[in-house]
């Protein structure tokens, strides 16, 4: 018996999934498209920010100062981690029992954790020795590894999401009927 | 026109699911979609919020000519890929309001990015040596910071109304 069928964890999640927040938002008109609009704002702020970083990474923008174009992009990257936590963990909510049964699922908070490990990896390795590669057209082989991984993983992330979108609980159609349509 | 787009061999084949084993076209374009609209939009972001203040440090014209190189690279990639998704609903989705809120905040927002452009292409170098940034160029990337993100969130709408209308 694999761990998601355990009574006690799968009881837990359905629980989550019908308790208040999730029915405030299945039941509020629109809430969840807004929510995951929101998220999708998120993953542009994220993936954007990091890309041009990765670019750098890569050695491909050599003019690109390494240490401050690092700290501005990292720093919107961050802030936007904020906001994808936020409003992931209220979209998981409402289906929190389908997703703590999902193989997508855990494979995309793995991927998110093997993201986090390499920009820890990075940070605690060829960091350290930023200036003495920064100011060098091109960038190490460690570097461009680093580099490589990340959009690997990232686009990883976003295809396992959206494949995560076609998993969720959208409110029903009696609930939806119920919602002002003003399209 | 719209018939004939919905009805086009291209529009049968997308529709159809033998394209790929596991997932389906819509899924498979989607996808693409996320990932094209991310990098554009994000990379404009960056740029915007550089252009407000934020990151001093770093070189507007080092930053702005990959970025936009990534944005309209990008972009080109969410046209394909929203104009693949389009032809097989074309008749549904064309008449829609929330379709036209969307290329219509769509279209401001590509002005902004067009002329926001031209400002960076144009003054950079001046900035970097010190020239403070207009507050024209100011304007254009706070609306850039609010119409991109208006973008995303109009198109979430409208496809929850095109789910919901073909329940």
């Amino acid at each position: 018996m694999s761990f998601w069928e355990n009574p006690t964890y799968a009881e837990f999640w359905l629980g989550v999934a019908r308790g208040d927040l999730a029915t405030w938002i299945q039941l509020t008109p629109y809430a969840y498209a807004v929510l995951e609009g929101v998220h999708l704002v998120g993953v542009a702020f994220f993936f954007g920010s990091i890309s041009l970083l990765d670019l750098r990474l890569l050695g491909l923008t050599p003019q690109l100062l390494a240490v401050p174009a690092s700290r501005f992009l990292l720093r919107i990257a961050g802030s936007a981690f904020v906001v994808l936590a936020v409003s992931g963990t209220l979209l998981f909510v409402p289906s929190a029992d389908r997703y703590a049964a999902s193989p997508i699922f855990f494979l995309k908070l793995g991927s998110i954790a093997i993201g986090g490990l390499n920009a820890l990896a990075f940070h605690l390795t060829a960091w350290r020795r930023v200036d003495a590669w920064s100011s060098r057209p091109g960038a190490p082989w460690t570097v461009r590894a680093v580099a490589i991984v990340s959009v690997v993983v990232w686009v990883s992330v976003i295809a396992l999401g959206r494949g995560m979108g076609y998993e969720s609980r959208q409110p029903g159609a009696a609930d939806l009927d119920a919602f002002p349509a003003f399209d | 026109m719209l018939e004939a787009i919905q009805d086009s061999a291209l529009s049968h084949w997308l529709i159809s699911d033998r394209w790929v084993i596991t997932a389906n076209s819509k899924q498979i374009l989607e996808t693409l979609h996320f990932i094209a609209f991310a990098l554009q939009i994000g990379a404009v972001m960056a740029v915007s919020l550089r252009l407000l203040g934020f990151g001093r440090s770093v070189s507007v014209a080092a930053l702005g000519r990959p970025a936009f190189r990534a944005a309209w690279l990008g972009f080109a990639a969410v046209f394909v890929t929203g104009a693949l998704q389009f032809a097989p609903i074309a008749t549904e989705i064309f008449y829609r309001p929330s379709f036209r809120a969307k290329l219509a905040v769509l279209t401001i927002a590509l002005a902004t990015l067009v002329w926001l452009h031209a400002h960076v292409r144009r003054k950079a170098g001046a900035w970097d040596a010190g020239e403070p940034i207009h507050s024209s160029t100011k304007v254009l990337a706070a609306m850039s910071l609010a119409l991109w993100p208006t973008v995303i969130v109009v198109a979430r709408l409208m496809y929850a109304f095109v789910q919901m209308a073909s329940r």
